[in-house]
């Protein structure tokens, strides 16, 4: 005997069981893996970004094995080492820690940026099914938005891969929604705590959101969330309150904020940033820029009349629109070029303590959720008059979005993992100094970032201590200071031929204590590629090593101590 | 004067190559956006050899280099004009894909850098690096209009259907 077909109940049921549901992340692993190509071949000589910045960001995760618990690393800022009180994300570094042994700083990066995207479009199509109770199929617009958004890609090609630990955020709204449950409100009011403290850790930036979410819960369903806030305090506020006594803690250590102007304007939307992307996006802007998906704008702005007569989307379409004009930061601007109307958020900015603000541009994670919750619950509320096979094309239309609109497939980088082999016959425990050369583009200061923090990468896998310090973007290093030194020496007038110039550079690069000198040839114009070997080769002797791998040519040289010891 | 030039060389975006193996060498295109048509422009890198930039299908100019370390790649921009050649543009690009030819940076030449580069700060040099992208944009509003113009179909279908239903 045949057993029945199964009707729409039972297909039902089955969408939003546990096998719909390992469908339905299934799905969203597969996005991930278009989204973040080549990401999911986890190839070890192959970074998957397009700045600088996964470099450091690596280089941070390899310090957290031994620098977490005392919040100090060792391996750059020779000898002092360098305060890790202001990192960009504790949780990226406690992962690190928790998976030492198991997890290199590139796998776990890697892996972030492969299944960051995967995780985040999971909780959200969650949010999406608790909040505004979305069903199946329908809730995966609200993934499709949150999870391969234009501000993740961002986050991959900048290499800042721990905004893409966001799950947090659909997660703690979820929780905070619907409330206590079972009559357990302090669980649950403790689970908002840790949601929200996981955000704060994840980075400063995804804080902020978690406590705009909440506000905004409590705004919309205020018996509920008060029963929660006294269980979240007790997690939230010991957490929040170590935060702010680490950030306070050497103050003199804080990113010095030469550029702000620079750094606002790159990090804020202009209509043209928020609708595509473009090449120039990617040369000039960092590839800071935001599409926000038209399928997810249309449906949000159809919302007030599809769903008017449904209650509960209003507060989060309206902490969306905020979320979308906070993100042009100080105006509204058409384009970078364009003028614009000035935005109250030019307050905030230029706050004493705001410099975080400066990024404005990530208020579209805001955005990307709440958007795709209430584009979720359009298309729901569209579905029950229309025939599905009608609105399923949506589904098409938003991944057409996240693919194609976002475009990161097409605008990630492989770039090259691996590291010159020269540094293996650096003496271990004593500090190498790289030697990059001046860079004459000190406009942007482009170069100077690409080679600081590819010598952090490059510390990362050689072990030996550097004098570069890893973490400021605007501070002249000691081993800026000392590679200019060098070279200004080296390649001046009498050059190498002076035995009182040679001998008082021994003597400073004694004094700094360098166990061997790493020069970069491919960095130097041929001319003075040649007479800062043979400067060096006069100064330290002859090279220790050389290796073409690793991306480039490395002319190791003795330190100075060895030299005067030969 | 403040800026003289703005020089973009960018990636083209060529598919299907393999990446070699990891101490290997690398192909890059250089591109060269808003070049005077009259104008006539080589890029020469640091062993000496050249290619001429010339119009691309999408009228960019444009040169190709096989064989640069994977990092980085010293090159020079130079304009051949009647008196001869004049260096435009001179330095380390860095290069961000070994799989794909890529050169992405941006770089602007003012007087003071002119000068130490002894590069002519040469007015006629007027490279339209802040060019915007059209095309792109265009491309962008049809495929937005496109959504837009479906989903309100099905928001038409909506409400013709709730009033019906409304009404019966």
């Amino acid at each position: 005997m045949s057993s029945p077909a199964p009707g729409p109940s039972a297909a039902r049921r089955w969408l939003h069981g546990p096998r719909g549901t390992a469908l339905v992340a299934l799905f969203f692993v597969l996005v991930a893996t278009a989204f973040t190509w080549p990401a999911a071949r986890l190839d070890p000589h192959t970074l998957v970004t397009r700045h600088f910045d996964l470099y450091v960001t690596i280089w941070l995760v390899e310090q957290a094995i031994d620098g977490l618990p005392r919040l100090l690393a060792t391996g750059s800022a020779w000898p002092h080492g360098e305060s890790l009180v202001r990192v960009d994300s504790y949780l990226l570094m406690l992962l690190a820690w928790l998976g030492r042994g198991l997890l290199s700083g590139w796998l776990l990066t890697t892996l972030v940026t492969w299944l960051g995207p995967a995780l985040n479009a999971i909780a959200a199509e969650h949010c999406a099914r608790r909040v505004l109770a979305v069903e199946r199929p329908w809730s995966l617009m609200a993934g499709l938005a949150f999870g391969f958004s234009g501000i993740a890609a961002t986050a991959v090609l900048e290499g800042h891969v721990y905004f893409l630990l966001a799950a947090w955020l659909p997660l703690l709204l979820t929780t905070a929604w619907t409330g206590p449950a079972h009559g357990l409100p302090w669980v649950r009011g403790l689970l908002v705590g840790l949601l929200w403290s996981l955000s704060l850790l994840s980075s400063a930036y995804l804080g902020v959101l978690a406590t705009a979410l909440l506000i905004t819960a409590l705004a919309a369903r205020p018996q509920r969330v008060l029963r929660l806030l006294p269980g979240a305090a007790l997690v939230a506020l010991p957490i929040a309150a170590w935060y702010l006594w680490v950030f306070s803690m050497n103050r003199h250590h804080a990113t010095l904020e030469l550029k702000p102007e620079l750094v606002l304007s790159m990090g804020t939307a202009t209509v043209a940033t928020l609708t595509t992307w473009t090449a120039q996006l990617d040369t000039l802007r960092h590839s800071v820029g935001s599409p926000v998906g038209f399928t997810t704008l249309w449906l949000l702005l159809f919302a007030p009349l599809v769903l008017r007569s449904e209650r509960g989307w209003r507060a989060l379409a309206l902490l969306a629109l905020v979320a979308l004009l906070f993100t042009f930061g100080r105006s509204f601007r058409l384009t970078d070029t364009s003028g614009g109307l000035p935005s109250p958020l030019a307050l905030l900015v230029s706050m004493p303590g705001a410099a975080m603000f400066r990024f404005p541009v990530r208020f579209a994670w805001l955005f990307q959720l709440c958007g795709g919750l209430v584009a979720a619950a359009t298309l729901q509320a569209l579905a029950r008059r229309l025939p599905v096979a009608a609105l399923l094309p949506v589904l098409g239309l938003a991944l057409v979005d996240a693919i194609l609109g976002v475009g990161l497939p097409f605008r990630a980088r492989q770039a090259l993992a691996d590291v010159p082999s020269a540094y293996q016959a650096a003496p271990e425990g004593r500090p190498v100094l790289d030697c990059f050369g001046r860079s004459l583009d000190s406009t942007s200061g482009e170069l100077e970032m690409w080679t600081r923090n590819l010598g952090c990468y490059y510390q990362a896998h050689h072990g030996r201590p550097i004098l570069e310090l890893c973490l400021r973007t605007e501070v002249v290093s000691p081993r800026e200071s000392i590679d200019a030194g060098l070279g200004d020496a080296l390649l001046s007038h009498r050059g190498a031929d002076d035995p009182e110039m040679l001998e008082a550079l021994r003597g400073w690069l004694a004094e700094e204590g360098v166990g061997s000198v790493a020069l970069h040839a491919d960095f130097y114009t041929p001319t003075d590629r040649a007479l800062m070997i043979s400067g060096l080769e006069h100064l330290l002797g002859p090279p220790i090593a050389e290796s073409h791998d690793g991306g480039e040519r490395v002319v190791l040289f003795p330190g100075a101590s060895q030299a005067q010891a030969q | 004067m403040k800026a003289a030039s703005l020089l973009l060389c960018m990636a083209s975006l060529a598919h299907g190559q393999q990446a070699p193996p990891a101490d290997e060498l690398q192909r890059i295109t250089v591109q060269l956006y808003g070049a005077p048509a009259e104008k006539s422009f080589t890029v020469e890198r640091e062993l000496g050899d050249r290619v001429p930039l010339v119009d691309n299908a999408a009228a960019v100019r444009e040169g190709v280099f096989e064989a640069v370390p994977a990092r980085s790649v010293q090159l020079r921009l130079l304009q051949l004009d009647e008196v001869g050649e004049i260096e435009l543009w001179s330095g380390l690009a860095m290069l961000t894909d070994r799989s794909r030819e890529v050169l992405a940076f941006s770089y602007q030449v003012d007087d003071q850098y002119a000068r130490a580069l002894r590069v002519p700060a040469a007015p006629s040099l007027h490279v339209a690096a802040g060019q915007e992208p059209v095309g792109a944009y265009r491309l962008a509003m049809g495929w937005g209009a496109l959504v837009l113009a479906y989903l309100g179909i099905m928001v038409v279908g909506w409400a013709i259907r709730s009033r019906r239903q409304g009404s019966a």
